[in-house]
C-alpha cells in the first residue's frame, strides 16, 4: 500500500528544515500544489498538530490531515539526518516524517488504512536505525514496502 | 480564491478533523487526543468570524442534511449529489473567485 502511494519525488532523504513549521512546509512542497491550496493544507496540518504532536517518539512523526482542496491521498516521506524538534511525545528530535494528506471524501477509506499502515511500519522502524543509511529514494520505498509486508 | 470560500474550506477541514478524531478507527491507530478537541473548537470559533452570518447559517443547515456544507467539484461533477454541473458554470475561468452552490443539491462548491 505504501509503495503504491509513494513516488521518488515524494521521498526527501535530506530535509533542510530545522523546525516544526519549516519541516511541514518542506514536506508539503513535494505535493507541488498551487499556493492557495498549499496554504489551506498547511493550516489544517498546523491545527491537527495544535491538539497534540504527531511526533510519536523514537525519532518518528506522522503529520496528517484531510483537506477539501486535495483530489486524492498523498504520502510524502522525509528524513532529517540532524533531527528536528517536533514536540515529540518523548521529547527527542524527529528524523523520519510521514506526511499523509487526503480529501474528506475517501470512498475506499484509504486514508485511515494508510495511517494505520504507517503507524505499523513506524513501530518496526522504532527498533531500527538502518533507514538512516539509505541514500536512494527508490531503495527507501522498497525498504518501507518490505517492512510493511513483514508480520 | 474568494475569502469566504477559503474560510468555508478551512471550516469544513476542521469539522472533518473533529469528527474523525472522535471515531474509534482513528483512536485505534494510537494517537492520543483525548480532551484536546476543545482546542479545535476554539479554532472553529476563529474561522467562523470570517464567514457572513447567512452563509454560515446555510453551511450549518447543509451540514445537518448532508453531513457537510461544502463539496468539491471534480470533472464537472458535484461530489455531494454526483450531478453534472451546467457547462456555463464549468467553463467559467474565475470559478473559485466567487461563492457558488450546486444547482441540484444547493451545497457550497469548490472546484478542485
Amino acid at each position: 500500500m505504501l509503495e503504491k502511494l509513494l513516488d521518488k519525488d515524494r521521498v526527501i532523504l535530506d530535509l533542510k528544515s530545522k523546525n516544526k513549521d519549516d519541516v511541514l512546509k518542506e514536506l508539503l512542497a513535494a505535493l507541488k500544489l498551487p499556493e492557495d491550496k498549499e496554504k489551506l493544507v498547511y493550516e489544517a496540518l498546523k491545527k491537527r498538530e495544535s491538539i497534540g504532536s504527531t511526533g510519536i517518539g523514537k525519532g518518528i512523526a506522522i503529520p496528517h490531515t484531510r483537506s477539501l482542496v486535495l483530489d486524492r491521498v498523498y504520502l510524502v516521506v522525509g528524513r532529517s539526518k540532524e533531527g528536528v524538534d517536533f514536540d515529540a511525545l518523548d521529547g527527542k528530535p524527529v528524523h523520519l516524517f510521514f506526511l499523509l494528506c487526503a480529501p474528506p471524501q475517501d470512498p475506499g477509506t484509504t486514508y485511515l488504512l494508510t495511517l494505520g499502515k504507517i503507524a505499523h511500519v513506524a513501530r518496526k522502524l522504532s527498533k531500527r536505525e538502518d533507514y538512516m543509511d539509505i541514500e536512494d529514494p527508490g531503495e527507501f520505498i522498497k525498504y518501507l514496502a518490505k517492512l510493511e509486508e513483514e508480520e | 480564491m474568494h475569502p469566504v470560500l477559503e474560510a468555508l474550506i478551512a471550516l469544513n477541514d476542521l469539522d472533518v478533523m473533529i469528527q474523525e478524531l472522535q471515531s474509534p478507527d482513528y483512536r485505534e491507530i494510537g494517537f492520543d487526543v483525548e480532551d484536546q478537541i476543545f482546542k479545535l473548537e476554539k479554532a472553529r470559533t476563529e474561522i467562523i468570524k470570517k464567514i457572513p452570518e447567512e452563509v454560515l447559517k446555510k453551511y450549518e443547515k447543509l451540514k445537518k442534511k448532508y453531513k457537510r456544507g461544502i463539496a468539491p467539484v471534480i470533472g464537472g461533477v458535484c461530489m455531494n449529489c454526483f450531478s453534472l454541473l451546467p457547462i456555463a458554470m464549468t467553463s467559467e475561468a474565475d470559478r473559485n473567485e466567487k461563492l457558488s452552490t450546486c444547482p441540484n443539491c444547493g451545497i457550497f462548491i469548490y472546484w478542485v
